[in-house]
């Protein structure tokens, strides 16, 4: 078959002796994504420019523009039309009376808890990004990556910094091990009480990751991967609800007008590891196989398991056929109540969320990537996926992009 | 039953024994020959010659200073310098400096086509058997190796930046130029 | 009677250019200590080289083997000697001699004297790396069949085995999906970047 000739500088450094890229590339990819019953939708578009400059150096760069729509579904008070005034001073009343008893953001009041119901909440906004990666290399072909990133939104914004070395253990530069530090301050506004006012809560993010990769013969790779995350600041989703159940009149017992709606809240601190394991094979030169699994767990007593399986044909040559299969299982967190079931109210203290991504489910993704490369310098790439989750979640989505090599 | 398995003493003596002895003799030969073609034979560092029978493959002028130089098609850093090094051979052509390519490319059609985008001014070795580069054994790839008289005078490994100019300064050391 | 005397003469140099080559093989080597203290260009002294190698091969003439073997990459490399590669490196040095043997002795090549480049060539690993690697030598032993050579990586650098694939940026989207979708992060590289998907 003749194969056409590409390489691409993450695997290149990664595995092979002193190879470098020669080419550069310019990449436009868009994503339309798409939530089952019509909730969030967005479209995603990026482009990304890799150059070389000689033997020792690579930069990459990247724009991106996301535009999402849609609604997500949280607690909502049922009916707040047509409130008289006096309902409204109301209601305003007990949402003080119950703040001033909690330290948790509270955001409405309903009289009976029967009031208060999932609904969507539609939300609309555009995130811009942009990032920059340098790779040096020395005489050694270990390579340092330098990385900038920065994104905004109307009420999100992050800024990070990381860097990674990659360094070859052996004379064939058939193992390697990598580490890598990333560092991303971030910026949230997030609602006060009763939705009538914002303030800027930070983000603070470090992940540490270190890896060994290992040529275990011309036609596989074996990698491990260990990572640490560590999350502390404003971690909660300020888009989304629970209800609070305050015991207002101290009488020991919550009764259906006592309770609140209020926000989403997490614990300030979040600290998670996992590893994963990756594989790849070329079974023969038009069929290679990679397969990988991921364990996670952090302290917000959140686990997971995510194994993954794809297979490249080379139908024809340059053409790629890969379907890819996913299964994602994930245990909750701690502070986690299912809001489809009975009762899932918390208490005036203490963290608390609905929000189904924290809960217990399992996912399946299927996905099928065509991607064509014609002639030297043009590839076309295609992909169509679908996500599903046992509680009732899922979308799909479509990537459509081109890849200009010069 | 015996005489049919067995052959007669009178067909043993009546064997040419002196062909069967040429005979192993040249098995052996070509066996040791192989056996030094394969690499089990240490790779070629500063200072070695090249075993008889790779020598007379790749023929070269034991009186100029030959540069050999391996590349692939697969090999990014190879792609990088080789027009560095084929505009070397140009400038330095006729003088006491000879270039030689070695192309490993194991897929015969990718090893093809890429020969011809390159269009390399220098002669071009097919190793697509990789039997040379399994004598040489050099540890990185690109690979050059400075060969005079059938003998190694020395190597150089792996993505070199600014290789004519490394070259030229290997060339004027070893006295090639001046 | 010509083909007599050839074959004498070229006996006599077979046996003497042996002797010369094994003796330069230890000129060589210790030729590297010499040659590393010096900065002198090589373009200007070939022969006075050539004139204390040739001394030094009068010197080790009468020794067998060699005293003390440099070598030229890391330690767990060493040039053994080999009787195969002398055997027939001695074969070719005799086409090579017997070529110009035709005639007086006087116009035989001198051998070229054994310059180095890369006095001493760069360790292919760095310390750091060296280091490391004595605490993963044993993923040799228990996993790996034949070391992969720097020419047989033909099938690794290909897209198609690369960990993004040959379509890397489909990664990308789908995993700033599942980040926002699902409560675990990591394992896909650390390349910072938040997207307030979280």
């Amino acid at each position: 078959m003749n194969k056409k000739i590409k390489i691409s500088v993450l695997g290149c450094t990664a595995i092979s002796s002193g190879l470098a890229q020669a080419e550069q590339t310019l990449s436009l990819h868009q994503m339309q994504y798409q939530e089952d019953d019509d909730r969030i939708k967005v479209a995603d578009t990026s482009l990304a420019l890799k150059l070389d400059f000689g033997v020792d150096y690579s930069l990459d760069l990247s724009l991106g523009y996301d535009s999402v729509t849609g609604a997500s579904p949280t607690w909502q008070i049922a009916n707040t039309a047509g409130l008289s005034g006096t309902e409204a001073v109301f209601r305003q009343g007990e949402l003080e009376q119950g703040q001033a008893m909690t330290d948790e953001t509270l955001l409405g009041y309903a009289h009976d808890v029967s009031q208060y119901q999932i609904k969507r909440v539609p939300l609309e906004d555009t995130r811009k990004s942009v990032a920059a990666s340098l790779t040096v290399r020395d005489r050694y072909r270990n390579e340092w990556s330098f990385g900038l990133a920065h994104s905004k939104e109307s009420d999100y914004k992050s800024n990070s910094a990381s860097a990674s070395y990659l360094l070859f253990l052996d004379k064939g530069k058939n193992r390697s091990v990598n580490i890598g530090l990333a560092y991303l301050n971030d910026e949230t506004l997030v609602f006060g009480t009763g939705y009538q006012s914002r303030t800027e809560e930070k983000i603070q993010v470090i992940n540490f990751e270190t890896g060994l990769t290992q040529v275990l013969s011309p036609t596989s790779v074996f990698d491990m991967k260990l990572f640490f995350n560590h999350d502390n600041g404003y971690l909660s989703n300020h888009y989304l609800t629970i209800l609070r159940g305050i015991d207002l009149n101290e009488d020991n017992i919550v009764t259906d007008d006592e309770y609140f709606l209020a926000a989403d809240s997490r614990p300030e601190v979040r600290n998670g590891f996992g590893s994963k394991l990756s594989y790849s094979n070329q079974f023969y030169s038009w069929l290679t196989g990679q397969f990988s699994y991921r364990y996670y767990q952090d302290n917000w007593k959140i686990d997971s398991h995510t194994v993954n399986a794809s297979l490249s044909f080379e139908v024809i040559d340059g053409l790629f056929i890969i379907p890819e299969y996913i299964r994602y299982q994930q245990g909750k967190a701690k502070f986690y109540l299912n809001p489809n079931e009975e009762q899932p109210y918390f208490t005036a203290h203490g963290e608390g969320s609905n929000d189904t991504r924290l809960g217990d489910f399992s996912a399946d993704t299927y996905g099928l990537t065509v991607s064509y490369q014609i002639g030297n310098n043009w590839q076309l790439d295609f992909s169509v996926n679908r996500y599903e989750q046992t509680n009732q979640f899922a979308a799909s989505w479509a990537v459509l992009g081109v890849n200009y090599r010069f | 039953m015996n005489s049919r398995y067995f052959p007669n003493k009178q067909y043993l003596s009546q064997l040419p024994i002196d062909k069967i002895l040429k005979g192993i003799m040249a098995m052996l030969l070509s066996l040791t020959m192989s056996l030094a073609m394969t690499g089990t034979a240490q790779a070629l560092q500063r200072g070695d010659s090249l075993p008889k029978a790779l020598a007379d493959k790749l023929a070269l002028d034991p009186e100029k200073i030959t540069m050999v130089d391996f590349f692939a098609s697969w090999c990014v850093s190879c792609r990088i310098e080789l027009p560095e090094v084929d505009h070397l051979s140009k400038i330095l052509k006729g003088e006491s400096v000879e270039f030689v390519g070695i192309q490993v490319d194991e897929d015969a059609e990718v090893g093809a086509k890429f020969l011809k985008e390159i269009a390399l001014s220098f002669r071009v070795v097919d190793d697509q058997n990789q039997q040379v580069i399994g004598v040489f054994e050099p540890i990185g790839m690109p690979a050059l190796y400075y060969i005079q008289h059938n003998k190694v005078l020395g190597i150089r490994f792996g993505a070199i930046p600014q290789i004519g100019e490394v070259i030229k300064q290997d060339l004027i050391q070893l006295g090639a130029l001046k | 009677m010509k083909s007599h005397i050839n074959l004498t003469i070229s006996a006599i140099v077979w046996v003497f250019s042996w002797q010369v080559i094994a003796a330069e093989k230890l000129a060589v080597l210790t030729a590297d200590k010499q040659v590393s203290s010096e900065d002198t260009s090589y373009a200007l002294a070939p022969k006075k080289n050539q004139g204390e190698s040739n001394a030094r091969v009068v010197k080790k003439y009468k020794t067998k083997g060699r005293t003390s073997a440099t070598s030229q990459y890391s330690t767990s490399e060493r040039r053994t000697e080999q009787s195969q590669s002398l055997t027939s490196m001695t074969v070719a040095d005799k086409t090579n001699n017997e070529g110009s043997s035709v005639g007086p002795a006087k116009q035989i090549k001198p051998l070229m004297a054994l310059v180095a480049i890369d006095q001493k060539p760069p360790p292919s690993v760095s310390p750091a790396g060296q280091w490391i690697n004595k605490g993963f030598t044993w993923i040799d032993n228990w996993f790996i069949d034949k070391e992969v050579k720097s020419w047989q990586k033909a099938k690794l650098a290909q897209p198609v085995m690369q960990p993004g694939g040959v379509a890397p940026a489909m990664k990308k989207f789908s995993s700033k999906i599942y980040i926002s979708k699902a409560a675990t992060l990591g394992g896909d590289g650390v390349a910072g970047g938040g997207c307030g998907c979280k």
